[in-house]
């Protein structure tokens, strides 16, 4: 039955002003996201950490230094609007030191990393890494376990495969091709993930690359195999000590504790999970525009504001406290232990060991940086007989397309055939036809190619992806339905990167080939793969890092042949209710990614770049309480089945908590003390100390 | 409160095996007896310790949980010297980190204490439906290389517990029969705390060898 516009808006019009007239008291309904008494909201920490038991509420202190907070943010919108006159002044220097507003801390991390030019001279050259990534990268297995456990506490990082994983994970596997002399190496996760905490995913990747190479920071040595800056700060680290700290020294010594046990951490990582979660970030703040130095001078700070206590310490002591202990809140506030941290920068400048001796050139890149490998050769075109099976046909698709779409429109089963046919243009018929239909390689945020002139468009690229759902080529066809489609694109574009090949249940399966009868130009199967089977990250047995030609030591030739058992496994559990949502819930859901819509904007204004701002820490930071209005509902329990994902909302969520507050990095040894601790535990770890001791200055 | 117990014995173990198969997990069950849901991955080393009842006597383990990742191995080696035991972990539902238990053993055996005494650990048992290393194969694997065997599961606990002190019984048995003599250098073993603290006093005398980390 077809009713008339008008009345449908009539209808519309008085639904809407009766809920209004209802009032919320009344008992109207609303999404649980828009509920303030949603239990996720009273969980999430300012910083954005979930926290076991519901917050209690600010304190009058840390409702001083919220407001403290958002005056020095005022100061430094200012002194952004005016960053030429202030870049490198004192006076940006004095409050890099107070630590950057969480506001405005993305862009100042650009401003002095040189985001932009480094972005504007290296146009494209992110996503074709991705691409790279996609075809050759070695570390793609071990970067998926990594972000796994990679701030699961976080409400950026807490839903399995939600978009901050996601961006988390094409920035390392994009940096595991772009530098193969470091490629992945753990450690680098956290680094990417508070770099990704405050900056959009392209800047992400190239705030690494700065840091990896940049002459303050090099942090390329800390992680290229064989550690050998780490090597040498710890071997400074004890010069530092003997000097600064003698008989601290001695007592760590005597113990046993040696500097390479708990310095690991702060020189890798500079200090992430070492140290409470806000004074990490003003560490980083203060790493970022000083450089190395912060390290050494940090390490010896640490140490010295807690001498008196680690002096009266044994090894076990010792251990709990610089592993764990260090991430419980300090005696000090933050801004005490960076002024602490400029003293020591000078009294060790004035010792003349404010830095190791210099680096050698192992700590350097030797091999250049974002080399491309060339996609193979276009291939003649043959009739390949046991290629004409799919990997799509063979059962390989998502395991959901979205279903739930709000807004009017046909479904995406019926866009599809409309959005495919001018591309499915001149090409074959047949088994090829839905795999070609997927090059839309313009398609913004598909890790794709770019199109390398304008007839490519007129090319067909076969693409491995054959599980995407079929999207316009571009933007103008983001006119047509549906509307929003850029942030459908986006999170198609940015689906678990395993190809669908590489799930177990593509073994034995047909190969992934080039279709017949297609020139091809675009990224397609590497040609031995046409001879070894699929290709993974992982199984010749030279892209083994054990391999003697990587550096390793070898390995027995059982391991050496490719198992069927050994292939990266795919993402066969059911996907996350979230992706399988409209643009617009999604975005309603996740309030951190309320610049997805953002993101989509950006994409309409081409020029404008790094559009990924901070509106989530500022959420935060507006009131210890969470927003109201947008927020992050716990999904269905089903999917906390799945392996590695987060448990289930914690039960004790109603209650107020007065358990110290749960920090990023807590070890297993933390969280003792607390009620349900066995005794045998309180006394295995001596741990007769309330919980909250804090440390001694 | 901190030292109730008095231990007879302090052995220095462990714990090692490629990346992702839950070191770090069981080393916090056995600890807490709590599965840690968001684990982070270890960098570098990171150690716990624990006092466990064998036998009517109170032996500490010091145990080192090493990172798993290839590359952090050049790091975590120097760690190995003097370990009396050493849970060696894979994951049931990964041949990979099956297959690289004869790497992980050799280290084991090249860099510790000759008289290591290692356990096999198949963790994450309860994932069985995503099985890809039998238990007959794994146990078959262990009987050639003279390794204890479990199966294990760090999310409920199951065999955590027994892993460890399985492995801390049989070497308090060779103790007790003379294979392993905990004076000699090297051995892992320290006498426990009393013990120790006339060793130490009044400046060490005896290096406690065991709790020597190479650096």
């Amino acid at each position: 039955m077809k009713e008339d516009p008008e009345t449908l808006l009539a209808l519309e019009r008085a639904k809407i002003i009766a809920q209004y007239d209802q009032g919320r008291q009344a008992g109207v309904p609303v999404d649980p996201q828009e509920d303030p008494e949603l239990p996720l909201f009273k969980v999430t920490d300012r910083l954005g950490f979930l926290h076991e038991k519901e917050l209690p509420s600010l304190t009058t202190q840390e409702a001083k230094h919220k407001r403290r907070d958002i005056r020095r943010a005022d100061k430094w919108l200012k002194m952004l609007r005016d960053w030429g006159q202030y870049q490198g002044s004192k006076k940006m220097h004095k409050r890099v030191f107070k630590g950057i507003p969480p506001q405005v801390r993305g862009r100042v991390w650009s401003l002095l990393l040189d985001l932009e030019k480094v972005k504007a001279e290296n146009k494209g050259k992110y996503e074709r890494m991705k691409e790279q990534a996609r075809l050759f990268s070695r570390d793609i297995k071990q970067i998926d376990l990594d972000v796994n456990r990679t701030f699961r506490n976080h409400i950026m990082y807490w839903d399995r495969y939600g978009i901050k994983q996601q961006a988390l994970f094409h920035v390392l596997a994009a940096y595991s091709v772009y530098n193969t002399e470091v490629g992945y190496c753990q450690g680098m996760s956290e680094v990417v993930a508070v770099l990704l905490m405050f900056l959009g995913e392209e800047d992400a990747f190239w705030a690494l690359a700065q840091l990896m190479v940049s002459e303050r920071h090099a942090m390329h040595g800390f992680f290229v195999p064989g550690f050998p800056k780490l090597l040498r700060f710890q071997a400074h680290h004890e010069q530092v000590l003997t000097k600064g700290l003698p008989k601290l020294k001695q007592h760590l010594d005597e113990e046993h504790m040696c500097t390479g046990i708990y310095t690991a951490k702060w020189f890798l990582q500079c200090f992430i999970g070492r140290t409470p979660f806000s004074l990490t970030l003003k560490l980083w703040d203060t790493y970022i525009l000083e450089g190395e130095r912060v390290l050494t001078a940090m390490a010896y700070t640490v140490l010295k504001l807690h001498k008196k206590r680690l002096l009266k310490l044994p090894l076990e002591g010792l251990r709990e406290f610089l592993q764990d202990g260090l991430c419980q809140p300090w005696a000090l506030e933050d801004d005490a232990v960076l002024r602490h941290l400029q003293a020591s920068m000078v009294e060790l400048q004035r010792m003349k060991c404010d830095l190791p001796p210099p680096a050698k050139p192992e700590e350097f890149p030797t091999l250049p940086l974002g080399l491309e490998r060339a996609s193979p050769e276009p291939r003649p075109v043959l009739a390949s007989p046991g290629c004409e099976k799919l990997p799509s046909e063979a059962g390989l698709t998502l395991p959901h397309l979205p279903v739930e779409h709000e807004r009017p429109g046909p479904s995406p089963a019926q866009v599809v055939p409309e959005a495919e046919e001018p591309q499915n243009e001149g090409a074959s018929t047949g088994p090829t036809a839905a795999h070609t239909s997927l090059g839309a390689p313009e398609a913004p945020g598909l890790a794709c190619l770019p199109p390398a002139q304008d007839s490519s468009r007129d090319r067909l690229q076969p693409q491995r992806f054959t599980s995407l759902p079929n999207l316009p080529g571009n933007h103008e066809a983001a006119d047509r339905w549906p509307p929003a489609v850029g942030s459908e694109l986006e999170r198609w574009a940015s689906l678990p990167l395993l190809p669908a090949w590489a799930t177990p249940r593509a073994t034995g399966q047909a190969q992934p080939c080039i279709p017949t009868g297609v020139p091809v130009t675009g990224p397609i199967q590497p040609d031995e793969d046409q001879a070894t089977g699929p290709r993974t990250p992982l199984l010749p047995c030279d892209a083994c890092s054990r391999c003697p030609s990587q550096g390793g030591e070898g390995h027995s030739g059982e391991e050496a042949l490719a198992r069927p058992g050994e292939l990266p496994r795919g993402p066969d559990c059911p996907l996350h209710p979230l992706t399988s949502m409209s643009a617009r819930k999604l975005e309603a859901w996740h309030p951190l990614e309320g610049s997805v819509m953002e993101r989509v904007m950006a994409l309409k204004r081409p020029a404008s770049s790094s559009s990924v701002p901070q509106v989530f820490m500022l959420a935060f930071l507006e009131d210890g309480a969470p927003l109201p209005q947008r927020g992050l509902a716990w999904p269905e329990p089903r999917s906390w089945e799945d392996r590695g994902t987060m448990s289930a909302p914690p039960a004790g969520m109603k209650t107020v908590g007065t358990e110290p507050p749960h920090v990023p990095g807590q070890s297993w040894s933390l969280a003792k003390a607390g009620p349900g601790l066995s005794e045998e535990c309180v006394a295995t770890w001596g741990l007769g100390m309330p919980h909250r001791a804090t440390s001694v200055i | 409160l901190h030292n109730v117990f008095k231990s007879d014995f302090l052995f220095k173990f462990l714990v090692i095996g490629n990346a992702g198969t839950g070191k770090s997990c069981l080393l916090h069950q056995f600890i807490e007896k709590k599965f840690k849901d968001d684990s982070n991955h270890t960098i570098g080393v990171e150690f716990g310790s624990k006092i466990i009842n064998v036998g009517g006597k109170y032996v500490k383990l010091q145990i080192w949980d090493t990172a798993g990742q290839e590359r952090f191995r050049s790091v975590t080696r120097s760690y190995y010297r003097g370990a009396a035991g050493a849970l060696l972990v894979y994951d049931i539902t990964s041949r990979e980190t099956y297959n690289a238990l004869t790497n992980w053993l050799t280290d084991a055996r090249m860099l510790a204490s000759q008289n290591i005494v290692i356990i096999l650990c198949g963790n994450k048992k309860d994932l069985d439906a995503d099985r890809e290393v039998t238990f007959l194969e794994a146990s078959r694997f262990a009987q050639e290389n003279e390794l204890m065997f479990l199966e294990t599961s760090a999310l409920t606990g199951e065999n955590v517990e027994e892993a460890f002190v399985q492995c801390a019984r049989k070497i308090l048995n060779k103790i007790e029969s003379g294979e392993l003599d905990p004076e000699r250098m090297g051995s892992g073993i320290q006498y426990g705390d009393a013990a120790l603290r006339q060793l130490r006093s009044p400046r060490r005398t005896q290096a406690p060898n065991a709790q020597e980390c190479g650096c």
